[in-house]
């Protein structure tokens, strides 16, 4: 009977600090070296500076020359325009995904006969499919969002079928022997199951949301950050380019760290592996 | 061969009457249960198909037992104990014969929430608390969980203060505590229990037998519990049935005749010795007592 006596409150939230000032740490850390590798890059492959610009260059495009606050003002509002594009890629992906691994997972011949389909469907390229997307769903939000879920939608729809299927069989036995149903036992079990394999597929899919709506950007709807990119390379203002890069860049991996924290304070509340106890 | 499994109607008798004394204190007594009020089982035959193959797990099982009694299903593992209370649980569908609980088959009895069940994983969901854990089988049946209810079940089990407690919290006994005050929550009319203490040390197990002994003798729920433990099959049961492999049987039945309530006493009892040896006889010395072979 060694009994622990139930911690409560506090300690949840210090976790959940120390989570993110070890985030922080992380992030301070891999700038540091990506700003090295950077320089090494440049120097090692002997690079022409009209093209491949340092980052001193946009350091200075962003906050030195007499026109930085109308770029960081240009760039910052193409930023909120791609992120919106990313965060209605993100839901609608990952909603889909849920819903399909639902139907996947209660069942069986659903997923025998669409999880290949799906696969082949995955292997095509998105550059490809981008142009019909868009012929069908047009070129503002509804494309972009469509585009932006499709690379949100298949990892997260294998982390969710993985994660539904990991409901703990006992578990799920108990409820059916109460009078449960399967849709039951989805509910009270397999659902909080899955939650850490939905924030295994976060990880991969908000830099894939990203990505996505920068592509869609760039290739349809002529708005946010990729078309930015497109546009300044063509008008050969490559401090733009390499700016929205390190600008896109930053901010993916600070948006990892907040969905890692998240995490942390989620699963530690109704996560099957508490952070905390023995 | 189908009667002999039941109990010779003598001695069975006799536990009986004791009992009904008992009885009058706590739930109000049936007068005179009849054989099979409790649990039913007759000519049972399950067959699991594993590929092409198909695998006789159980045949011609035959059980009966009264309403109100404690019976015990012991066996070398792989005889498929843990499948007849499946059965009953409605977990498992059985290949062939006829199965009641309390007069009901065990699909009717699971939609009308008249089961209470607890395995040897204790099966605790890990984000929720033991009160909330307790509660889910009143969330599965719809009933609206009553706070004083789920309270004293928690203090039955003796875990008052650990409320609010996560299971990674809490040592395997006390889990199990949880299990068992969770099978009772929707006051079921048969508890199945699948060797709720199998994985615990000895000393929590015998400590945790008693405590069962405690919390059953104020409920007298129709109880059937699998484990592969003698002492625990002896100084819990009304009756044990012994069973063979492959397919599985039942051996024989023996009536536990040490009186109630049972005490740790007993344990060094001479009594509690025969019958042990009684039960180690017919589990490992092969052949079974031909006036109880139902084989």
């Amino acid at each position: 009977m060694t009994a622990v006596a139930p911690p409560r409150g506090p300690s949840l939230l210090l976790t959940a600090l120390a989570r993110l000032g070890r985030a922080v740490g992380t992030v301070i850390a891999s700038a540091a070296v990506i700003v090295g590798l950077w320089y090494a890059f440049l120097e090692v492959f002997d690079l022409s500076s009209y093209v491949a610009r340092d980052p001193e260059a946009v350091y200075r495009y962003l906050f030195t020359v007499p026109a930085a606050a109308d770029n960081r003002a240009e760039i910052f509002d193409e930023l909120l325009h791609t992120l919106g594009d990313a965060a209605a890629g993100y839901v609608a992906g990952t909603i889909a995904a849920i819903v399909v691994a639902v139907l996947f997972v209660l069942y069986r011949p659903i997923e025998q006969s669409f999880m290949p389909i799906a696969m082949v469907l995955r292997s095509v390229p998105l550059v490809a499919m981008t142009p019909l997307i868009t012929l069908v769903f047009g070129r503002d939000l509804l494309g972009v969002t469509v585009i932006a879920a499709i690379v949100v939608f298949f990892p997260s729809l294998v982390n969710l079928v993985f994660g539904l299927r990991s409901t703990p069989q006992a578990a799920a036995d108990l409820v059916l022997a109460y009078g449960g149903g399967p849709l039951t036992v989805l509910r009270k079990v397999a659902m909080p199951s899955a939650l850490p394999a939905l924030f295994v597929s976060a990880r991969i899919a908000v830099p894939g949301a990203i990505i996505g709506a920068l592509l869609a950007e760039w290739l349809a709807t002529g708005k946010g950050l990729g078309y930015y990119m497109q546009h300044a390379q063509q008008v050969s203002n490559y401090n733009g380019v390499w700016a929205a890069v390190v600008v896109i860049t930053a901010v993916s991996v600070v948006i990892y760290a907040l969905v890692s924290a998240i995490e942390t304070v989620v699963l530690a509340r109704y996560g099957p592996a508490p952070a905390r106890g023995a | 061969m189908t009667t002999s499994a039941t109990p010779t109607p003598g001695p069975a008798l006799d536990t009986a009457d004791d009992r009904r004394e008992e009885l009058a204190a706590g739930q109000p007594a049936a007068s005179g249960p009849a054989p099979g009020s409790g649990v039913s089982v007759a000519g049972l035959r399950k067959e699991f198909r594993l590929g092409r193959r198909s695998v006789l797990a159980l045949d011609d099982v035959n059980l009966s037992t009264t309403e109100g009694s404690f019976l015990a299903l012991i066996g070398p593992s792989g005889c498929g104990k843990s499948t007849v209370l499946r059965i009953l649980a409605d977990l498992e569908a059985p290949t062939r014969g006829e199965v009641l609980v309390h007069g009901e088959p065990p699909s009717a009895a699971r939609r009308n929430h008249h089961l209470g069940i607890a395995f040897q994983d204790s099966a605790l969901l890990p984000w929720r608390s033991v009160e909330a854990n307790i509660r889910l089988p009143l969330e599965v049946s719809g009933v609206r969980p009553d706070k004083k209810v789920i309270a004293d079940l928690i203090a039955l089990v003796g875990l008052t203060g650990f409320e609010k407690a996560r299971p990674a919290q809490l040592s395997g006994g006390m889990r199990q505590r949880v299990a068992i005050a969770r099978a009772l929550v929707v006051q079921p009319k048969i508890l199945l229990l699948d060797e709720p203490f199998g994985a615990l040390d000895d000393m929590t197990r015998q400590r945790l037998n008693f405590e069962l002994l405690r919390i059953w003798a104020e409920h007298r729920t129709t109880t059937l519990l699998v484990t592969h433990s003698i002492p625990e099959a002896v100084i819990l049961s009304d009756k044990v049935a012994v069973m063979s492999p492959r397919p599985g049987r039942i051996a024989a039945v023996v009536d536990i005749d040490l009186p109630r309530p049972r005490t740790p006493d007993m344990l060094r009892t001479a009594r509690f010795h025969e019958l042990h040896d009684e039960l180690s006889s017919l589990l490992f010395g092969g052949a079974a007592d031909p006036g109880e072979n139902a084989a």
